[in-house]
């Protein structure tokens, strides 16, 4: 498979100090739809804008097909379709003004496609950007996106504000358009049903780094949890991932392989975020062993 | 492209009808309260060498309009060029990036500058446009103010009128442009841009002063007329020397500390009238290029800064 994005090394730091990525080695295949998981701070958002040309990372590259967006940014933005976490229309334009600035700025924009999207929603052309919900600021986000016919979406927590219904929606048009183009889509998402409703990779970050990079079927089947507490100094073994709390307070680990019941796709995000916390998890037992 | 340019209006609508407003009701009442000068007739009289009683009640009414009406609109005149500069090029950019739709048109536009150029270039226009109009409404009221003036050859109201209102109004655009790309908040930049645009500009404006009186010359009293542009006064010394007061004290300290003062002829170093258009064109390059290189950084930090 050949990678859509990809980065090599890659750091970035803000001031003297603070990294918001480190080391960073990842690869998206083409065709994909990824999420993009971790906690706040995390440097989702940073890589997202990176590939478009809006960050320069410190140390290490990345290419968006084969394009580095720090030298040849105009190439890597006709490659990328960007979709922020608040949309940020222009307010006194109306929706149809906003695809007439899209045509003029963006070469081989689709106007059409972007306005077939928004009557499928029922976003009328002529209503103006500040009188739109969230949610339908969100899809004219999209539909700008999607009209670019960019062979890479990338997608920096747009369903953050969004309502259950509204993200619902947005992730519908999202799936069927990248399905449809065979176009390569990095979401951003903190809610996991929506990440199960939409995508079919997985990236954790966490600290800067990548913590998991896999599909969301190998993620699922390769993990397993299981019912422990942590008591020193006794070391499960490498298969441990991280230990987190239950939902009903009660300690759970997340492993590599079998040995425990059948992971959910958020335990395995949660296991890892867990592992990649500043101190990580280092001797568990199993509490019937104890 | 071009075809868009609507949409720049759009986005600004509110600063191009305030301002486009009130520098339209400026420039009427301009020409109204010059038509009403001109109207009195006093013309004739303030040129005659002894004029007539009748002249006296014309006088009145002359200076009443004056005061009352073309005082205050020659002032308001004399800021419309800052106004429009700074309440049309704060917001350009600045709101852009304070509003993330930066974000929004650079993932869009694989090209900044053209965007840039796109977003700044009719604003400008509009501004300049706007500006020259004032400008030669300005001239209007001057010459209605000043009866028998020749605007072509007279430094009255020198850099109020004309062509270098709109030079001023593009010099403060393309400052608050340039300063909005750097601070990306349109409150802030309005405040720095009224800072620093005013001490720049009249900076600039001081300057040329000093390198034009190099160029000025000397006449005497009699000689210096009404259009002339006054730099300084000096003593013509019996030998023929040209001196200042600081000189003359030295030369002199008794004619100085007497009660009636030097009695020397006083001279005046004058540029003459007839260089109006010269001195005016060379500030007008001056001020023209300095806007021209802020706009140019300006376009320069855009392909450069993040969107914020």
């Amino acid at each position: 498979m050949t990678a859509a994005l990809e980065t090599v090394g890659l750091g970035k730091r803000y001031g003297l100090r603070r990294w918001a990525l480190h080391d960073l080695d990842l690869a998206v295949e083409e065709g994909t739809i990824t999420a993009l998981v971790g906690p706040n701070g995390s440097g989702k958002s940073t890589l997202l804008k990176a590939w478009v040309g809006f960050e320069r990372p410190t140390t290490g590259r990345l290419r968006i097909h084969g394009v580095d967006p720090v030298r040849h940014r105009g190439q890597a933005i006709r490659l990328a379709g960007f979709v922020p976490q608040q949309p940020s229309l222009y307010r006194e334009l109306s929706v149809g003004d906003h695809l007439a600035f899209a045509t003029a700025h963006r070469p081989g924009f689709d106007a059409a496609l972007a306005r077939r999207y928004l009557d499928d929603l029922s976003i009328p052309l002529d209503s103006r950007a500040d009188q739109l919900s969230g949610g339908q600021q969100a899809q004219v986000g999209l539909a700008l996106a999607l009209g670019s016919r960019a062979p890479v979406l990338l997608l920096d927590e747009p369903l953050a504000s969004l309502d259950p219904l509204a993200r619902r929606e947005f992730l519908g048009v999202l799936v069927t358009a990248v399905r449809e183009s065979g176009a390569t889509a990095l979401l951003s998402s903190h809610v996991i049903t929506d990440i199960e409703q939409a995508c079919d990779h997985l990236i954790v970050l966490g600290g800067g780094r990548a913590l998991l990079a896999v599909s969301i079927a190998e993620a699922i089947a390769g993990h397993t949890v299981v019912d422990l507490e942590p008591v020193a100094p006794r070391p499960l073994g490498s298969d441990v991932v991280g230990s987190f709390p239950g939902p009903d307070g009660e300690r759970l680990t997340l492993v590599r392989g079998g040995g425990g019941r059948a992971a959910t796709l958020e335990e395995v995000v949660i296991g890892h975020l867990a592992a990649g916390r500043p101190k990580p998890l280092t001797s568990i037992v199993r509490k019937e062993a104890a | 492209m071009v075809r868009s340019v609507p949409l720049v209006y759009r986005m600004q609508r509110f600063e191009l009808l305030a301002v486009g407003a009130i520098g339209a009701i400026l420039i009427v009442l301009a020409i109204v309260v010059a038509r009403e000068l001109e109207g009195v007739g006093y013309g004739a009289c303030y040129l005659a060498e002894s004029a007539p009683p009748s002249c006296e009640a014309l006088g009145r009414r002359f200076y009443d309009i004056q005061n009352a009406h073309a005082s205050p609109v020659a002032s308001f005149m004399t800021l419309l060029p800052y106004a429009l500069g700074l309440f049309l090029g704060a917001p350009l950019i600045a709101r852009e990036i304070e509003r993330g739709t930066a974000r929004l048109a650079w993932s869009i536009a694989p090209s900044r500058i053209r965007w840039y150029a796109w977003r700044v270039v009719p604003v400008v226009v509009f501004g300049v446009v706007l500006a020259f109009a004032a400008g030669f409404a300005v001239d209007r009221l001057v010459a209605a103010r000043t009866p028998g003036i020749d605007l072509e050859n007279s430094f009255e109201a020198f850099g109020q009128r004309g062509a270098l209102v709109a030079i001023t109004a593009f010099v403060m655009l393309a400052g608050a442009i340039g300063l909005g790309t750097v601070i990306g908040r349109v409150l802030p930049t309005v405040i720095a841009a009224l800072v620093l645009g005013a001490a720049g500009i009249s900076g600039v404006q001081h300057l040329h002063t000093d390198f034009t009186a190099r160029e000025a010359v000397i006449v005497d009293e009699a000689d210096v007329r009404p259009g002339d542009r006054y730099i300084d006064q000096f003593f013509k010394l019996p030998d023929g020397r040209v001196v200042g007061w600081e000189e003359l004290e030295q030369i002199d300290p008794a004619s100085v500390a007497s009660e009636t003062g030097p009695t020397y002829p006083i001279v005046y170093s004058v540029i003459p009238a007839e260089r109006y258009r010269e001195v005016e064109a060379r500030e007008a390059l001056i001020l023209g290029s300095i806007g021209v290189a802020m706009l140019v950084g300006a376009g320069v930090i855009v392909t450069r800064r993040r969107p914020g």
